[in-house]
């Protein structure tokens, strides 16, 4: 009898931690289905980064982060040679192959800043938002490229993930150092950039729902909406928003 | 007793076991992370125990927050989530608008900077009771409140809860937790056109940028700005010129950029601009040395001792471009 009532002990224990980590690793849906936002735009998230100086340390002068980082978008004038250098870059997927953003130069890219512990991520990729997307304009001219800056992350995770999530585009490391994140001033996963012809056309979130909770027709994808502009040679009408999400881990 | 019976029993025991200890938290230990693998607890309490028709009172969802994780501000910052949180009162209650405590700011590698709160915070609303008239025969005003929360460390969980509260109509009286809403009152900021506001602000705009200057009716110190808004407003180039006493005005200056479709027709934003201080003399006691643990001490109480005002910013497009701002 008392060995029965310690193994039903155990046993409890057991179920408590996995029901525990259960509901950790399912507070993403929970919240997708119950969350609550007001019905104001101006009383919900965010803004550029630009309000939150303080002072510290820098009596008088611009506080912490209150200039936008990463290159700045380029001018009307500016050469496009130029900014692509300021954009380029040169990273290693998770095979191991080299990809440049110079080798699509005749091409409109889309870099998403990845991290597969994030819930925001794990939310578009259960919903296949990305990978839908990157194949709806795959023949379209548009390259598709996700990066993970992520310190405390590898390319064998990305291996992993590109795998579970059937991702046909590459997911570049850019864990050691995060200097591409930092180029570009990446600050959320995800974090989208379209640059066409060495330029940023569009920076901010993947769309107008952080919560995933609006409604098809109340929801916008920024990148969506740009993809379909620029394939049809408009420009971009939203060239920017607020990127929304976890912090990029560098 | 079938062995997945007695497992689910057990199981409801400890759950059962949980919600009573929740029940019998107490205010006096509400600083202290008593674990979970949530990272944030969600109550709705009042401070008051039992009101009286018409009475004027507080209720608010109280989040205690594992330590090193924070929840974050109405502007999350660079990333995160704001927390939400709505409440449901009886028929005949008035409810003030959300109050917001002071923010603090967190610092990320990668100049991620996020707005939000740590340990325990309190965000509230006042509540009018309702008349005799409206009180139902049961005499006791239910409130329910969802509670929406991003809680980050390295990593990020999401987490939501559905909380009840019931004050019963009687003799006034307060609860334990009122003092705790008078501290939280404490450290949520003060309109700048009220008579109890530490400064009188001034507001002007030229050429798309907008400088708020701010004249100190006492000495201040730590002077820092959060701006409350929201996803369809940037605030480019931020400076902040430091003064800190009433001969020498702190003066900010900022370009507040409307975001999204100009085609959308968003012609006009506001937001809470909120300027967080300590008065110097409080410095002054937070600084004196005192103990071996004096360092831990001095950062509560300047933690303690800070405060903040709030003026409220108009984000006006004009066929988007350029943009006007002006304050009311």
């Amino acid at each position: 009898m008392m060995n029965a009532y310690r193994i039903a002990m155990l046993a409890v224990v057991a179920l408590a931690a996995v029901l525990t980590f259960g509901l950790v690793a399912t507070a993403g849906d929970k919240t997708g289905a119950t969350g609550a936002q007001p019905a104001s735009d101006t009383a919900m998230s965010c803004c550029k980064g630009a309000d939150k100086g303080g002072d510290k340390g820098d009596k008088g002068g611009c506080p912490v982060g209150a200039e936008k980082p990463g290159p700045k978008a380029p001018t009307e004038n500016a050469t496009s040679a130029t900014a692509s250098d300021e954009l380029n870059f040169t990273l290693n997927n998770y095979d191991g192959t080299k990809v440049s953003l110079s080798d699509h130069a005749d091409k409109i890219v889309v870099l998403e800043w990845i991290n597969a512990e994030c819930p925001y991520v794990v939310r578009h990729y259960k919903a296949k938002t990305m990978t839908d997307l990157a194949a709806k304009y795959k023949d379209n001219g548009v390259v598709w490229l996700a990066i993970n800056s992520g310190k405390n992350m590898n390319a064998s995770g990305d291996a992993k993930w590109a795998q579970e999530h059937q991702i046909a585009y590459p997911i570049l490391a850019d864990h050691a150092e995060g200097k591409v994140g930092k180029q570009y001033g990446a600050k959320t996963t995800p974090h989208m950039f379209i640059i066409q012809q060495g330029k940023i056309v569009y920076r901010g979130g993947i769309d107008n729902d952080p919560n995933g909770k609006l409604s098809a027709e109340e929801r916008i994808n920024y990148v969506d909406k740009a993809l379909a502009e620029l394939t049809s040679g408009k420009a971009v009408s939203v060239p920017e928003s607020k990127p929304y999400g976890c912090t990029v881990k560098y | 007793m079938p062995i997945i019976g007695t497992l689910i029993w057990n199981y409801s025991i400890l759950l059962a076991g949980s919600i009573l200890t929740l029940a019998l938290y107490s205010p006096a230990t509400a600083q202290l992370w008593r674990g979970d693998n949530s990272h944030v607890e969600a109550r709705l309490i009042s401070d008051a125990a039992a009101v009286t028709p018409g009475q004027r009172f507080r209720v608010g969802v109280l989040f205690t927050i594992e330590p090193a994780w924070h929840i974050y501000w109405i502007n999350p910052g660079d990333a995160g989530m704001p927390t939400t949180v709505e409440l449901q009162a009886p028929n005949g209650a008035k409810v003030s608008d959300l109050h917001w405590p002071t923010p603090h700011r967190f610092l990320d590698p990668g100049d991620i900077v996020s707005n939000g709160y740590e340990k325990q915070v309190l965000l509230w609303w006042h509540i009018t009771a309702p008349d005799s008239a409206s009180i139902e025969a049961d005499k006791v005003l239910t409130f329910a409140a969802k509670a929406n929360w991003l809680a980050c460390r390295q990593a990020c969980v999401l987490g939501s809860a559905d909380l009840a509260l019931t004050v019963p109509m009687g003799q006034a009286l307060p609860s334990p937790e009122a003092s705790l809403f008078d501290q939280t009152q404490a450290k949520t900021p003060v309109a700048a056109d009220d008579d109890q506001a530490p400064a009188t602000v001034d507001t002007q705009t030229k050429n798309g940028q907008t400088q708020v200057t701010v004249s100190w009716k006492q000495a201040v110190t730590d002077v820092e700005v959060f701006a409350g808004v929201g996803a369809n407003v940037a605030i480019d180039a931020l400076t902040i010129e430091e003064g800190q006493s009433p001969e020498k005005p702190t003066v900010i200056h900022f370009t507040p950029r409307l975001l999204g479709d100009p085609a959308a027709g968003v012609k006009n934003v506001q937001f809470p601009l909120v300027i967080a201080y300590r008065p110097a003399d409080s410095a002054d006691a937070a600084g004196k040395p005192d103990a071996a643990n004096n360092e831990l001490k001095a950062h509560e109480l300047k933690a303690e001792a800070r405060r903040s005002l709030a003026v409220t910013i108009n984000v006006q497009s004009q066929d988007s471009k350029p943009l006007e701002t002006e304050t009311r």
